[in-house]
């Protein structure tokens, strides 16, 4: 588990670094400029400042001051004498737009000291000119005592034309930062579109045993039973699995949520929240589904199929069974060639390839995903004059910093934690970003018009292909990121069928769920596990009776005031 | 117990027993630290803590998160299943060592005893997390060493770990296993310390071993067991956190679940301190109400004093 857990902080990490540009427009890399739209025609004006041709504000002159606050870090590094007041980004904003940055403070992002800091300085009523809030709360906080500045129409007119479409690729994030429908800041833009479960299965097993992926689960039992029974490994031993799944089923990796999945439940979590065909608030684990998938969880188990001893195997367990060979098939999301499906190659140099989730007959597939509310927060404080200044700096970072960033200009304005210099920062979501773009060039088999941030996931994905490659990096990416491969099958099956289900609960939670939720967890993973060993589906009405009664059925109409049907 | 001897009311007695203040000092402090001054945070169980505000900035809530606790729906299982197994642990945690240095004190090959002593005396070195791992694959039904042993007579090997009926005796024996070892280090100390002048007269008298064991041997440490045993009744609601975190899953949670990893689960993964809090005050009262009445008991029923 702790694995896991540092491998998903390793992605979020990842993601949180990922760059921002125009997706559809790969032949028009950005140089390290400012908003080139801005600056096309710059004219003086009456009051000194640069305008474009449309009057809108380029540059501040004389410079204006706008304070914010350094979030520091020990990695961080001044270079050739840069301090938080003069450095990299500092000076580039102040060349460009004529915004002078003032230092209001500086604290650790690490220990939390910059969290407690900027709750005192609201407290006090003494914000920075833009404040960066990790903490959606302090934002909110900010909003009702009116330290928050609406920046909607600002917005729409200085916007680049990158951030505009950023509005509508992420609306999630955009939701989450407005009030109203006025947007009152911009936040990382989020897309869990790639957050969903797929079936991954070992190739030997497939080719030993002359199989092909299951698309329907009565595919998927005739699978399981020859990966138990007719000796895939050819060892002449009957030491396989049919199919994995961990003791706690509904977490870490090896759960049940693929199978869910396709009984149409969008499992995922302690249930994804979501409003069903009804328009009531529900939650996945309530679903009619529920009970044919764990009696087909049961036909499994009672025909030996699932490991008898499954009740006692945690992720980690389940691990060294998929190293050692004992099992072949197991749900995972998208990650799975860089953990647990790695071990095989390490181990017997097999590869895996991941698979839609089997549909049962009468059901429609639904894949629960997370909310796409943003992350981390950048908002102006109300009493500030320009706000053209903020959106400035919004373009001109993320015209700098982005896909299409080169190892140079990374070096000079992010790499050894430079981006934190700059009062925004704005990051898109991996995965559904590059996927299309890295698809589009294995196609094509042409890498030369590739961001440059994406040149080596493309040699190591075809490196992979062709063989020359074998090292875990190589086929993790692979993994992911090949034709057909899990992202794809994300984006351009889950996605395109409309079978993602997004939980609804997004930034602000609701104060029963945190009171309820291991409660309710231990409620379905006791229950689940009961059905499956006794396949007495009439428990399953009786767990959703005790789901509701302990909890379950507070946090639902907590929900249904907080998001309102729309 | 045996008082020892008071220093005279000599002029000199202050100088001396300086040193031993000093050697007393860390311990002192460390108990006055961590012990009593860690006390303040008992109010956190009546408030609805909040770790930013801390202890003084967070509301007052009486005794709400002892209402919540306690209209859990599985607590009372919860109570039950800590009872038991604690209670078995504590029985057979007097019991077996007892049974085993009385035996191991009949060998009379000195190397053979030592290597014994030592031999059971080493899991109690050993983490629960590694224990858990060792258990798990040697309890498998079907990989398992003791499966196969089982399987080999003919007879379908029980689910240890896996069974909800055979769970909490898995633990006890594992447990019991574990420990029975350190235990019977205290006793073999009592044990040498009986008069062998005892015996040899017991010899003379015609008494056979098992009635000098009887006679001699039982009453030399019963004081000793008697210790043992009411400082073992403080761990009434303790079953063993690290034994059974490591070792359960959600198929045993009717027997298995104890009062610590179900606050574990609550409220140190979701950060809820105070029902946390409260918790562990609900088990540090029933404890001390125990020991006020092992300690009265123990008075009563053997003469026995600790303090």
């Amino acid at each position: 588990m702790k694995k896991a857990v540092a491998f998903f902080l390793a992605i979020l990490s990842a993601c949180s670094l990922v760059a921002c540009s125009k997706s559809e427009s790969p032949a028009a890399p950005a140089a390290p400029t400012a908003g080139t739209a801005q600056q096309a025609a710059p004219q003086e004006s009456a009051g000194g400042n640069v305008l474009d041709e449309n009057g809108r504000i380029v540059k501040f002159d004389p410079p204006i001051d706008m304070t914010w606050a350094v979030t520091t870090s020990a990695v961080m590094q001044f270079k050739n004498g840069d301090t938080y007041d003069n450095n990299i980004w500092s000076r580039k904003y102040l060349e460009d737009h004529g915004i002078n940055l003032k230092v209001a403070f500086t604290a650790d992002g690490t220990s939390g000291a910059y969290n407690d800091k900027l709750n005192m300085q609201l407290a006090s009523g003494d914000l920075p000119d833009i404040v960066h809030s990790y903490q959606y709360d302090l934002f909110k906080n900010a909003y009702n005592a009116g330290y928050v500045k609406d920046i909607t129409d600002t917005y729409a007119q200085y916007a680049s034309d990158y951030l505009l479409e950023c509005q509508q690729k992420y609306p999630g994030s955009f939701d989450y930062v407005s009030f109203d429908g006025r947007l009152h800041g911009i936040s990382f833009f989020n897309d869990n579109r790639a957050g969903g479960t797929l079936l991954w299965i070992r190739d030997d097993w497939l080719e030993n045993l002359g199989l092909s992926a299951p698309k329907t689960i009565d595919e998927l039992y005739d699978l399981a039973y020859a990966f138990t029974f007719n000796d895939p490994d050819g060892n002449g031993v009957a030491d396989t699995f049919g199919l994995g799944i961990n003791k706690d089923l509904i977490t870490d990796y090896t759960t049940i949520y693929g199978l869910l999945s396709g009984f149409g439940v969008p499992a995922e979590g302690d249930g994804t929240y979501f409003r069903g065909a009804d328009g009531k608030m529900t939650n996945a684990y309530l679903q009619p589904g529920v009970a044919d998938a764990l009696g087909f969880l049961n036909k499994l188990y009672v025909d030996g199929i699932l490991d008898p001893e499954f009740t006692v195997k945690d992720a980690n367990v389940m691990q060294e069974d998929i190293a050692s060979g004992k099992i072949g098939m197991a749900f995972g999301r998208q990650w799975g060639t860089w953990l647990p499906w790695n071990l095989v190659l390490e181990a017997d140099g097999v590869t895996v390839h991941s698979y839609p989730v089997p549909v049962a007959t009468g059901y429609e597939r639904k894949v629960g995903i997370g909310n796409d509310a943003g992350g981390e927060i950048f908002f102006l404080n109300s009493k500030f004059k320009n706000p053209e200044a903020f959106v400035l700096l919004c373009n001109t970072f993320s015209s700098v910093y982005n896909m299409y960033m080169t190892p140079e200009v990374s070096s000079i304005y992010a790499d050894d934690e430079q981006y934190r210099f700059s009062p925004v920062v704005l990051t898109e979501p991996q995965e559904p970003l590059w996927q299309p773009v890295l698809a589009e060039a294995f196609r094509s088999g042409n890498s030369t018009d590739l961001p440059a941030r994406l040149l080596n996931h493309y040699t190591k994905v075809s490196g992979f292909e062709s063989g020359e490659m074998r090292d875990s990096e190589a086929y993790g990416l692979w993994g992911q990121y090949a034709l057909g491969a899990s992202v794809d099958i994300c984006l351009n099956v889950y996605a395109k069928e409309g079978n993602l289900v997004q939980n609804i609960i997004g930034a602000t939670q609701p104060e029963s769920q945190s009171e309820y939720r291991s409660l309710l967890e231990d409620l379905v993973k006791q229950s689940f596990t009961d059905v499956i060993l006794t396949g007495d589906l009439s428990k399953v009405d009786s767990f959703r009776s005790s789901w509701l009664s302990i909890g379950g059925q507070q946090i639902l109409d907590e929900l249904d005031a907080l998001y309102p049907a729309k | 117990m045996k008082t020892a001897p008071v220093p005279g009311k000599s002029p000199g007695r202050r100088n001396r027993a300086l040193p031993l203040y000093v050697m007393v000092a860390p311990a002192v402090i460390i108990v006055g630290l961590f012990s009593y001054g860690a006390m303040a945070g008992i109010g956190i169980a009546f408030q609805k803590f909040v770790p930013t505000n801390g202890l003084f900035g967070s509301q007052w809530i009486g005794f709400s998160n002892f209402r919540t606790l306690f209209s859990l729906p599985s607590i009372w299982g919860v109570i039950r299943n800590t009872i038991v197994i604690s209670l078995s642990k504590m029985i057979g945690g007097i019991i077996v060592p007892v049974i085993f240095s009385l035996l191991l004190n009949e060998i009379s090959n000195k190397y053979l005893k030592r290597t014994l002593q030592t031999m059971v005396y080493l899991p109690n070195f050993m983490s629960w997390v590694i224990l858990a791992g060792i258990f798990v694959d040697i309890l498998s039904p079907s990989t398992g060493i003791v499966g196969r042993i089982i399987s080999s007579f003919g007879v379908k090997p029980p689910f240890f770990l896996g069974d909800p009926k055979l769970f909490p005796a898995t633990m006890v024996v594992t447990d019991i296993w574990k420990s029975f070892g350190f235990g019977s280090v205290v006793y073999l100390a009592a044990l040498t310390g009986i008069d062998p002048a005892l015996y040899e007269s017991a010899m003379m008298d015609g008494a056979s071993r098992w009635k000098q064991t009887l006679y001699i041997t039982l009453p030399g440490i019963a004081s000793t067991v008697i210790l043992m045993t009411v400082l073992s009744m403080a761990n009434v609601l303790n079953g063993g956190f690290d034994q059974i975190f490591n070792l359960y899953s959600p198929s045993v949670y009717p027997t298995g679940d104890i009062l610590d990893t179900l606050v574990y689960r609550l409220g140190i993964q979701q950060a809820k301190y105070a029902i946390s809090t409260a918790a562990g005050l609900f088990k540090s009262a029933v404890s001390f109400v125990f020991i006020v009445a092992s300690y009265w008991l123990a008075d009563r029923v053997a003469g026995y004093k600790i303090f």
